[in-house]
């Protein structure tokens, strides 16, 4: 996958200033350095793809909306990443209500696999070892309490710093802390998936 | 957890190391950058952390519709920030505490006028209630009736209406000759 590169603090500081008073093609560069992490964040809890690129597409909107009222600038990741949990969270219940059946799980292995082919490295595992990874993903996530996998998925997927999954959150990163503790402990436990994340690696 | 500084870290503080080493304190802390098996087992964790996201990474789709800002400026700063909402709200409810108060003490004020008012009529009403007990007729007839006679003397009283004892006396006198 390719990555767009990161933007140097100031210089992101900048634009998030500049987009907050109204800037568009500051904010349109802020929408080049973040969809790509925003549209996998949501992918991440949401399939189909379609609906996540609909999700992103929201979340972006909803941002540009309400940048103006963007008081810490230095923030704007976590507040970012607020408001896409938040949207993520907004969809899961309407889906809740729609139907009576619920995926409890983050990942739908299922739709993975379909998608797999959608995938921008397909060369990173073959199907067969990327369903069975998504398989053990989704046992352990199973185990863990809705906060444990909130900040789980935020921290080794989304790769979001404490503090900022904190700011996302709105929780203290004491309690952060706290539910990472408890999902590593069980992640430790998974000799399966810690396999095969070992043999990929190798 | 672990306090001296030559115990291998124990599970939780090897999850606590890749979560925040800065969790462990400075003995526990030593103790990880000497000892290698202790290290291991931190850095395995955190590869195999690493290496889910990556995997993870490498399974998501590429960005297909890249957001555009719509030509129409975001609102700035129109709707107010929470704080200020609250603090507004707090504003809003002492305000209404206030004029309520206000409001009831009025109330409470014109409710004591009304009462005094009342009364004051409810004696106004006595006293012409009275009058009317004294004084049953209206002023014209006062100045023709007995009532209006009241200025006359008793013995006016009696001249005109003399009382039967007196009227006996005069009629045997009249018989006797002692008066015409």
């Amino acid at each position: 996958m390719t990555r767009k590169p990161k933007l140097p603090e100031d210089q992101l500081a900048d634009l998030v200033v500049k987009a907050r008073d109204g800037d568009r093609i500051a904010f349109n560069r802020l929408v080049d350095r973040f969809q790509p992490e925003i549209l996998r964040m949501v992918y991440y809890r949401v399939r189909p793809h379609a609906e996540a690129e609909d999700l992103t597409q929201d979340i972006f909107l909803k941002a540009f909306r309400n940048i103006g009222h963007l008081r810490e600038t230095d923030r704007f990741k976590s507040w970012l990443y607020r408001i896409a949990v938040n949207r993520v969270r907004d969809f899961h219940r309407r889906q809740r209500l729609r139907s009576l059946f619920s995926s409890d799980s983050a990942f739908n292995e299922a739709d993975l696999t379909e998608e797999a082919d959608e995938a921008d490295d397909p060369e990173a595992l073959s199907q067969v070892l990327k369903a069975e990874f998504w398989h053990q993903i989704n046992l352990i996530l199973r185990k863990l309490s809705r906060m444990e996998k909130e900040v789980f998925v935020l921290r080794f997927f989304d790769h979001l710093s404490i503090s900022e999954i904190a700011g996302a959150l709105k929780k203290s990163e004491s309690t952060i802390k706290t539910h990472l503790y408890r999902a590593l402990a069980k992640f430790k436990k998974e000799g399966r998936l810690r396999q095969m994340l070992k043999e990929a690696a190798s | 957890m672990n306090t001296a500084g030559n115990d291998h870290l124990s599970e939780e503080e090897i999850v606590a190391a890749v979560v925040d080493t800065a969790d462990l304190n400075r003995l526990r802390q030593r103790h990880l950058t000497e000892c290698g098996q202790c290290r291991s087992h931190v850095e395995a964790l955190t590869d195999d952390l690493a290496q889910m996201g990556r995997i993870a990474e490498s399974a998501s789709p590429a960005v297909k519709r890249p957001f555009r800002a719509p030509s129409k400026a975001p609102e700035r700063n129109r709707r107010l920030p929470f704080g200020r909402k609250l603090a507004a709200g707090l504003a809003v409810a002492v305000a209404c505490i206030v004029v309520g108060g206000i409001f009831w003490q009025n109330q409470s004020t014109r409710r004591q006028q009304h009462v005094a008012r009342e009364m004051q009529e409810a004696e106004q009403l006595m006293r012409q209630v009275n009058l009317l007990v004294e004084n049953p007729l209206p002023q014209t007839i006062m100045t023709i009736s007995a009532e209006g006679l009241s200025a006359h003397d008793e013995d006016f009283f009696r001249f005109l209406i003399p009382d039967e004892s007196r009227e006996a006396t005069l009629s045997r006198s009249a018989t006797k000759g002692l008066i015409t």
